[in-house]
């Protein structure tokens, strides 16, 4: 099934990063708080968006393996980690980079930043652990998705009670966006919804290669092909 | 005599401390713009000198409000940017893997088929 929804899925997210990106330029209004920067905000939220419901998946796939122990499980929650790590990258960059046209300054121990900091390191100690924990890396790291799934509540309330992070238009959070302006931000949701969906598969299937190669090694090895 | 005189060095600067500033005489605008209309009248150079200030000034104004929005226009760029690369870098490393996984799981079946027989 994922082989053929893979090009479906990875063109129609390419079909709408292209759209989303013309129409934060073209169609979504000026904000005038914020200025120009607020552009920044239609793709910067989606990644975050991306970046919980990957960690939240990795946290319950991980807590479903560590119950009935079966790889499929495991696969799902290595690579919605991997995706979690590059979508929290990108959440902090941008941010980073928002906050520097915002309020002149790279970076500041504002509640919600410091809380998004965290939780990517969390996810990227759960890479580490995975590459390089041996034997046990599965238990540990799904140990270690579980805790930092616990931090996207906090994470996502901090915003309301954050007095610094920049919001989605003149004072308001994303659901009270009126007009083109919800539009395209919805729009550039399911974008990147679709484009998370096609990053899963791949990974998925890439995961799943891996676990065949560890398995074919062990058959090498037991037939002295391998030393 | 010596303390005498330190004294009175003392004292004289304290005097003209001390002495009330002359009040400013107390115009009313109407006034004032008068006065600068007819200085302006007396004298074209000096008309031609405020104007250009003012002009000079409401451009330094203009520019650097343009400026701040270009720099808000490199900042939305360069997360953008930054998106777009961390993507494309994702896909690749995935497609490299996945190439790699397919090369080395081929070789070791033919491996084992060879083993085998």
């Amino acid at each position: 099934m994922s082989n053929k929804a893979i090009p479906v899925l990875a063109t129609l997210s390419a079909i709408g990063l292209v759209v989303t990106l013309w129409l934060v330029f073209t169609y979504a209004p000026f904000e005038p708080v914020l200025l120009f920067n607020q552009k920044i905000f239609y793709w910067h939220v989606p990644h975050a968006f991306m970046l919980f419901l990957a960690t939240t998946i990795c946290g319950v796939s991980s807590l479903v393996f560590l119950k009935k122990r079966t790889p499929k499980w495991d696969d799902l929650a290595l690579a919605t980690a991997e995706i979690a790590v590059v979508f929290g990258a990108a959440v902090l960059i941008t941010g980073s980079i928002w906050a520097k046209a915002a309020w002149d300054i790279w970076w500041s121990w504002e509640k919600r930043l410091t809380m998004s900091l965290l939780l990517w390191l969390a996810l990227v100690g759960y890479v580490l652990v995975r590459r390089f924990a041996g034997a046990s890396a599965d238990r540990l790291a799904a140990g270690l998705a579980v805790f930092g799934t616990l931090g996207i509540p906090f994470i996502y309330t901090m915003v309301d009670k954050s007095d610094r992070h920049p919001q989605a238009g003149s004072g308001g959070n994303v659901m009270t966006l009126t007009g083109p302006m919800k539009l395209v931000f919805w729009m550039s949701v399911l974008t990147f919804f679709l484009w998370f969906l096609t990053l899963v598969m791949m990974r998925v299937q890439s995961a799943a290669g891996e676990r065949e190669l560890r398995e074919l090694r062990e058959k090498g090895l037991d037939a002295g092909v391998l030393s | 005599m010596r303390t005498w005189i330190i004294v009175a060095l003392c004292f004289v600067p304290a005097l003209a401390f001390a002495q009330p500033a002359p009040e400013a005489t107390k115009r009313s605008p109407a006034e004032l713009r008068q006065i600068c209309a007819d200085a302006m009248n007396a004298d074209p150079t000096f008309s031609e000198a405020i104007v250009k200030t003012i002009n000079e000034d409401t451009y330094l104004q203009h520019a650097k409000a343009a400026s701040a929005v270009a720099k808000n226009e490199k900042h939305v760029i360069l997360a953008y940017a930054a998106m777009w690369l961390l993507s494309v870098g994702f896909v690749l490393f995935l497609w490299r893997r996945q190439q790699g996984l397919r090369v080395e799981i081929g070789q070791l079946r033919r491996d084992l088929e060879a083993a085998s027989k």
